[in-house]
């Protein structure tokens, strides 16, 4: 049984596959940090930020949720990221030049706004969108939520959705232990020009994929899977075909 | 395309426990663009059935090569076809069109990725051990259920029919409830040229209300895996041949 979908589906479909005694593999919903460390190309840093955001407007499992700012680059980036999302207008998907989507469904609409609804109740400050657009489409305006404290309920939240939670730390410990602060760990990104400083980051946060310098994204020849709550075993690449085999060990005398 | 075994009218079956419709809405339009009947709890299990028979006798028996062949050609069906493809993402998802041809590429790659290199990853592994010569085969595991999300439709289940389909598996669909269309399409160019078309690659029903019953009773030898509706996916029927139908596009 192999299942990609929400953690309330994975659960029931991994319980009733452990019944049967068959394997299965989840991959699960993910809310992973895109994390701009304070030596970061901005350009870089934005542009794959912006995407990582907006791809498939933002409903993608390994999209940049959780963006982890260190604080000598934070006011720059939240800027030049505000300014970026501000210019995505809604239209028609089908014309090539429209820049907003709308959200697959009006209870994906709907499940968003209420967590946006939630996440100011908890004290969360809303810098840009977090509004339905008045007009034809299940839209939702990008968003950028800040001062989302770790008591807010929607703080451990997956947004499947273009809102991005903003927050602003110190050292590359604190990165990593925000990081974690997670039951998800898919896919993330880490930006810095100190490729070494990333890669020690990297090691530390539980997760199952992390990209340096771009947003998580995939690719025939990349494992994909996560860890924690985001599920279990590996699609694609060598990894994927190993799954669902049987690794058969003959032996002769 | 389709098995004719398979092929049941809607409202034809007498054990449909409950007469439900699921509906494609358009979410630029808003507007209703599809309705779709369920499976019956009857069609599911011949789904099962077949596709455990398919993978015994007919799948798992083939070479390596003759598998390739087929999985090539799907990939050749999809960038053939790549624009129409694309439009049924974003109808039945919202998904910004440029995005969607993206997506129907990457699908692409995916399936030509391990028709290309499932020979070697799954070439026998000699083990220098103690005792005896030792090798590790890889084979074929049985009938693999895949349940798969809307939010890269094509995507996802390349992800899944890709390896399985090159190592021997046959696999069954469970599709989000909105996206019919897109594994219709999916679909009909893996069966092109199978004789045993209407097993490789099914979709498959999980009936939104009630229980579908103990599924793993139709194939009880096999891989396959069943289950009870218990989440919140609901699921339809696409009937594949009714997209023919609808459109006249015609696999054939």
């Amino acid at each position: 049984v192999a299942l990609t979908g929400s953690e309330r589906a994975g659960a029931a479909v991994a319980a009733e596959a452990g019944q049967a005694l068959k394997k299965s593999t989840m991959e699960l919903g993910g809310s992973d940090a895109f994390v701009v460390l304070d030596d970061a190309d901005m350009d870089k840093a934005v542009e794959w930020a912006v995407w990582g955001r907006m791809e498939n407007t933002g409903q993608c499992c390994v999209a940049a949720k959780r963006l982890i700012l260190q604080e000598a680059i934070a006011d720059e980036f939240v800027r030049r990221f505000k300014d970026a999302l501000a210019k995505y207008a809604p239209g028609d998907p089908t014309d090539e030049n429209t820049t907003l989507a709308p959200l697959s469904s009006h209870g994906a609409l709907v499940l968003v706004q209420r967590q946006i609804d939630q996440a100011v109740e908890g004290g969360a400050k809303i810098t840009l969108g977090g509004k339905r657009p008045d007009r034809n489409g299940f839209f939702i305006e990008p968003t950028i939520l800040e001062n989302v404290t770790a008591d807010n309920p929607v703080y451990h939240q997956e947004f499947f959705a273009p809102v991005a939670m903003i927050f602003r730390v110190k050292t590359d410990d604190d990165v990593v232990k925000l990081a974690n602060d997670s039951p998800y760990g898919l896919g993330g990104s880490i930006i810095s020009r100190d490729v070494e400083r990333t890669k020690r980051i990297a090691r530390q946060i539980d997760t199952g994929m992390v990209f340096i310098n771009r947003a998580c994204w995939t690719a025939p020849d990349l494992p994909f899977g996560g860890v924690k709550n985001s599920g279990y075993g590996k699609e694609l690449s060598e990894l994927g075909i190993g799954e669902f085999v049987n690794k058969k060990l003959i032996r002769v005398a | 395309l389709l098995n004719e075994r398979l092929v049941i009218p809607s409202g034809s079956v007498s054990n449909r426990r409950i007469e439900v419709s699921y509906q494609t809405i358009n979410p630029f339009t808003e507007k209703l663009a599809k309705t779709f009947p369920e499976h019956s709890d009857a069609e599911m299990k011949a789904i099962l059935a077949q596709a455990d028979e398919t993978f015994r006798n007919d799948w798992s028996q083939l070479s390596l090569a003759d598998r390739k062949a087929v999985l090539k050609e799907v990939v050749r069906l999809f960038r053939e076809r790549r624009e129409e493809y694309a439009q049924y993402i974003t109808l039945e998802m919202g998904k910004l069109i440029t995005q969607a041809r993206g997506e129907v590429d990457i699908s692409a790659d995916i399936l030509e990725y391990y028709a290309d290199n499932a020979e070697a990853f799954l070439a026998p592994e000699t083990l220098t051990v103690a005792g005896g010569e030792v090798v590790v085969e890889n084979a074929p595991l049985g009938v693999i259920f895949c349940i798969e999300p809307w939010n890269y439709p094509y995507y996802q289940l390349a992800r899944v029919a890709g390896p399985n389909l090159m190592v021997g598996n046959t696999v069954i669909v469970k599709h989000a409830p909105q996206r019919a269309a897109v594994r219709a399409r999916f679909r009909a160019p893996v069966h092109r040229r199978r004789r045993a078309e209407g097993a490789l690659f099914q979709r498959v029903p999980i009936q939104r209300t009630g229980s579908t019953g103990d599924c793993r009773s139709a194939c009880p030898r096999s891989g396959a895996d069943g289950q009870r509706a218990g989440w919140r996916s609901g699921c339809r029927r696409g009937g594949p041949g009714t997209q023919e139908e609808h459109n006249g596009t015609g696999w054939q």
